[in-house]
């Protein structure tokens, strides 16, 4: 076993693990945030998205020991006081989650992307575009929306930011 | 996945003593995102893993003189938000924004798509085209450099010795005027390896064709330039005519095989388009 320290959340944690375990196995079984879903464990649908860093990983393909000293977000980090975070409503409000499984990799990829744009000077609306909203979700599967209505919120969150 | 021992060294120096240590049955890791596929399904078993994500000498972009210097640690989204890369290397902008996904884009390197050696892997063709040489490092902190036409050895298998890894890739900026595309065709939108990659750089001067290298992935057992359609086209105008011939041409340098991406006639016929489409792109983004 070996000892992790990284940021999870906002907070320092500190856990022990196994050299070999992928990030996604240690936030679903060492700290039970059960947001991120194993899919497919290949890369391919996105349910195990998170932040690292600030930047949308696949969590079943990177490893847990890659984080140490890193700063890790996942969906459960989201709500700010128990206000739900503006893609998360812009969700709700669009219809954007039917079954669920794969919205907190939808929104954990829809915020890679707004927090991105936000470091540009233009307001965050007037520069998203549908085609980007689409490139940056291509590595997210739904197999329930139909996808309009993730567009949708993503759009409607950019108008929020 | 059985259970390896994962090491993350900050120096060259350090990753070469760890792989000294487990020689036999250790890998060096960038990405991960071919090798943990492999992992999962039992295709490989190291004991060792080397990550090469914390070894400052392997990244960056840098330009110096007619070359830009890319290490191969730099991820495929860095290369892609690079405004060095916008500029002087559309064919290899083209190739890594429409790689995968984002998340895969945020881990895998430039290091990695290489050395994996996939047919269709899409950088290859787009660095052919612009001259790229492997610059290989090996423990004694001796350097070689090879053009990456002679680097790849077959399908999955490059000329990399154990005691060797790959530093950076040095591109030759085309000459003044120039323009480059890649284009790739594939069955999904996105999220989709090529089924055939074409990539061309080409520069024309009173509208004949003084320079030109194309470069095809995914239709020979290693991603090839197409020299004898490159001899065809110089000194050329790119009339309709020529180009159908030079797609022909291209045809008889290429070896595709059938697969679950497609069949070998059918990438026969999209490189015939794709030549066509790739060079006329090229020579709109040229600025003569
Ligand atoms: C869902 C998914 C989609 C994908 N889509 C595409 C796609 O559209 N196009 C495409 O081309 N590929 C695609 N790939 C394949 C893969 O992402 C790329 O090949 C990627 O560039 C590999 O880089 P990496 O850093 O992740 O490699 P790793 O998996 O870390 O390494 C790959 C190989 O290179 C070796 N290696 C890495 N760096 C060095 C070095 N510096 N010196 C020596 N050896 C080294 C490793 O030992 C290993 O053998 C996809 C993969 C997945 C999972
Ligand atoms: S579970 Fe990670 S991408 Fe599908
Ligand atoms: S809501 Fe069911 S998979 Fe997207």
């Amino acid at each position: 076993m070996t000892k992790l320290t990284f940021t999870l959340n906002g907070d320092q944690v500190e856990t022990w693990i196994e050299e070999h375990e992928m990030l996604l196995d240690i936030l679903r079984e060492n700290f039970n945030l059960l947001g991120a879903r194993e899919g497919c464990g290949m890369g391919e649908c996105g349910a195990c998205t998170v932040l690292v860093n600030g930047l949308n990983i696949n969590s079943c393909l990177f490893p847990a020991l890659e984080v140490e000293g890193q700063m890790v977000e996942t969906v459960e980090g989201l709500q700010n006081a128990g206000k739900f975070h503006p893609l998360q409503q812009a969700f709700l409000d669009n219809g954007a989650s039917q079954c669920g499984f794969c919205t907190p990799g939808m929104l954990m990829s829809a915020k890679a992307f707004l927090d991105e744009k936000q470091t540009n000077p233009k307001t965050v609306a007037e520069i998203v575009t549908e085609a980007e909203i689409k490139r940056a979700l291509a590595g997210n599967l739904c197999r329930c929306t139909g996808y309009f209505q993730i567009i949708d919120a993503v759009k409607a969150a950019a108008k929020e930011q | 996945m059985n259970h390896f021992n994962y090491q993350r060294p900050s120096s060259l120096k350090e990753a070469f003593n760890a792989k000294s240590n487990f020689p036999e049955n250790s890998l060096f890791v960038a990405g991960g995102s071919d090798i943990f596929l492999l992992l999962k399904k039992n295709i490989i078993a190291p004991d060792q893993l080397i990550s090469l994500r914390s070894i400052p000498e392997l990244k960056g972009i840098d330009k110096t003189g007619s070359r830009i210097i890319i290490g191969s640690g730099t991820t495929i989204r860095e290369i892609e938000k690079s405004e060095l890369i916008q500029k002087y290397c559309p064919a290899l902008y083209d190739a890594v924004s429409n790689m995968a996904s984002v998340q895969i884009r945020n881990v895998a390197t430039l290091g990695g798509n290489i050395v994996n050696a996939s047919p269709g892997a899409d950088t290859a063709a787009p660095l052919l085209i612009y001259d790229a040489k492997v610059i290989v490092i090996n423990s004694q902190f001796e350097e070689r450099i090879v053009p990456l036409s002679n680097f790849f050895k077959g399908p999955k298998r490059v000329h990399l010795n154990k005691n060797e890894l790959v530093k950076g890739f040095i591109l030759e900026i085309p000459a003044i005027g120039s323009g480059s595309a890649y284009l790739k065709f594939m069955k999904r939108k996105a999220m989709d390896l090529a089924n055939v990659g074409v990539a061309v750089q080409l520069l024309i001067e009173k509208d004949i064709c003084q320079d030109i290298k194309i470069a095809l992935a995914t239709v020979a057992p290693t991603s090839i330039r197409a020299v004898k359609t490159e001899a065809f086209l110089r000194g050329k105008s790119l009339t309709e005519a020529n180009l159908i011939q030079a797609g022909e041409i291209a045809a008889t340098e290429i070896s595709p095989i059938d697969d679950f991406r497609g069949k070998a006639w059918h990438k026969i016929e999209v490189v015939k388009a794709y030549i066509k489409r790739a060079s006329i792109l090229a020579k709109e983004r040229s600025n003569l």
